[in-house]
């Protein structure tokens, strides 16, 4: 791999490495600092990287610094016996950058608040699937899980997120397929 | 039912994403023709798909690229490297610089020297140290009533306490003036 390479990796996963982060854990700052991190490990280790697995390797980094930035915040406001902070807030309004803010339906909101009640790495996986689509055998690939773990952590998550889905449509089976 | 309904809820996420083989589809879409359950938990899994799949993605700000490409052994190995050969270099260096000697001559050139003291030096000595004791004493006593020896008590070693005797013995001999510690007295 080479600097232009770098480079082009750069460009091309970082806006979607630092949403990752940025849902994961609803903080600009954390986010930023984690996606700075990914590529410093990336340009540290490149060498002995492949530049066609690099996506994977860099999503891989990124959900295990969100994990672990994620558990340490948690275990920070365990110990000052602080409220976990629903902080959906700071995705919506930015003092320093109101143009920058993001515009977030009420369902959304409330499904990222929610998320935040799932443990860290589950949360992670979620959104690597939902929001970066990518396909589980892509997300086992890339965290070292196998599809079926994959599917029941999902399966369990969707059960606990049943409160904030409220749709009960029941369409018919042939229109509901592939409109995911 | 319920064994199957879990064995087909978990197909859903795949499901919804195109990630089933047609003879699976065809077989969870026959479930779901006949079970509310699934149909509801399929419409949460599409919500779900649908809100998170909406999320817009977000500008990074601008991050602080490295500008030279590290070399193999990365820069806190070279870094590490030269701490580690200064630490050594202070190490050596202190013996590169004096003249080295064979352990013997060490031996004896750098054993710490013994005084020998004469037997009028340490009488003296003795001497100052009880005196000093005898001065003390005056100081702690205004009424100048005790000896030192009533005044340190048993908390003298007897060799002291015979000593301060004699020098205070001694004292009243030589001199006119009249003895600070006078040997008898209220205690």
């Amino acid at each position: 791999m080479n600097q232009d390479i770098f480079t082009e990796l750069l460009a091309s996963h970082r806006d979607r490495l630092y949403s990752h982060a940025l849902y994961s854990l609803r903080d600009a700052h954390d986010a930023e600092d984690i996606v700075q991190e990914a590529f410093l490990k990336l340009w540290r280790h490149y060498d002995r990287i492949d530049p066609d697995k690099a996506g994977g390797w860099l999503m891989r980094v990124v959900h295990n610094l969100c994990v672990d930035r994620a558990r340490r915040r948690q275990a920070q406001r365990n110990n000052l016996g602080l409220p976990d902070a629903l902080a959906v807030e700071s995705l919506t309004a930015s003092t320093e950058d109101p143009a920058g803010a993001l515009y977030l339906d009420e369902r959304q909101q409330a499904l990222l608040a929610a998320l935040s009640t799932l443990t860290p790495e589950t949360r992670s996986v979620m959104i690597m699937h939902y929001f970066q689509d990518m396909k589980l055998h892509e997300i086992g690939e890339a965290l070292g899980k196998s599809v079926s773990a994959l599917k029941v952590q999902i399966h369990r998550a969707r059960k606990s997120l049943r409160l904030i889905l409220t749709t009960e449509t029941v369409a018919p089976v042939q229109a509901q397929r592939g409109t995911g | 039912m319920k064994t199957d309904c879990t064995f087909f809820e978990l197909q859903l996420t795949e499901y919804a994403s195109d990630g089933l083989g047609a003879t699976e589809v065809a077989r969870l879409e026959d479930h779901l023709a006949a079970c509310a359950d699934c149909r509801a938990e399929l419409a949460r899994e599409q919500e779900l798909r649908e809100l998170l799949g909406s999320l817009p993605t977000v500008a990074c700000p601008p991050l602080q690229a490295p500008t030279a490409r590290p070399s193999r052994t990365s820069l806190w190995y070279f870094g590490g490297g030269l701490v580690a050969a200064v630490l050594l270099a202070a190490l050596v260096a202190p013996g590169l610089l004096t003249k080295s000697r064979p352990t013997a001559e060490l031996a004896t050139a750098d054993r710490v020297p013994t005084v020998e003291f004469t037997t009028a030096e340490i009488k003296q000595a003795r001497h100052d140290v009880l005196a000093t004791l005898v001065l003390t004493a005056n100081i702690l006593d205004r009424s100048r009533d005790r000896t030192v020896v009533e005044i340190f008590g048993r908390r003298l070693p007897r060799a002291v306490r015979g000593s301060l005797n004699h020098l205070d013995s001694a004292k009243s001999k030589t001199t006119n003036t009249p003895d600070p510690i006078p040997t008898g007295g209220q205690g």
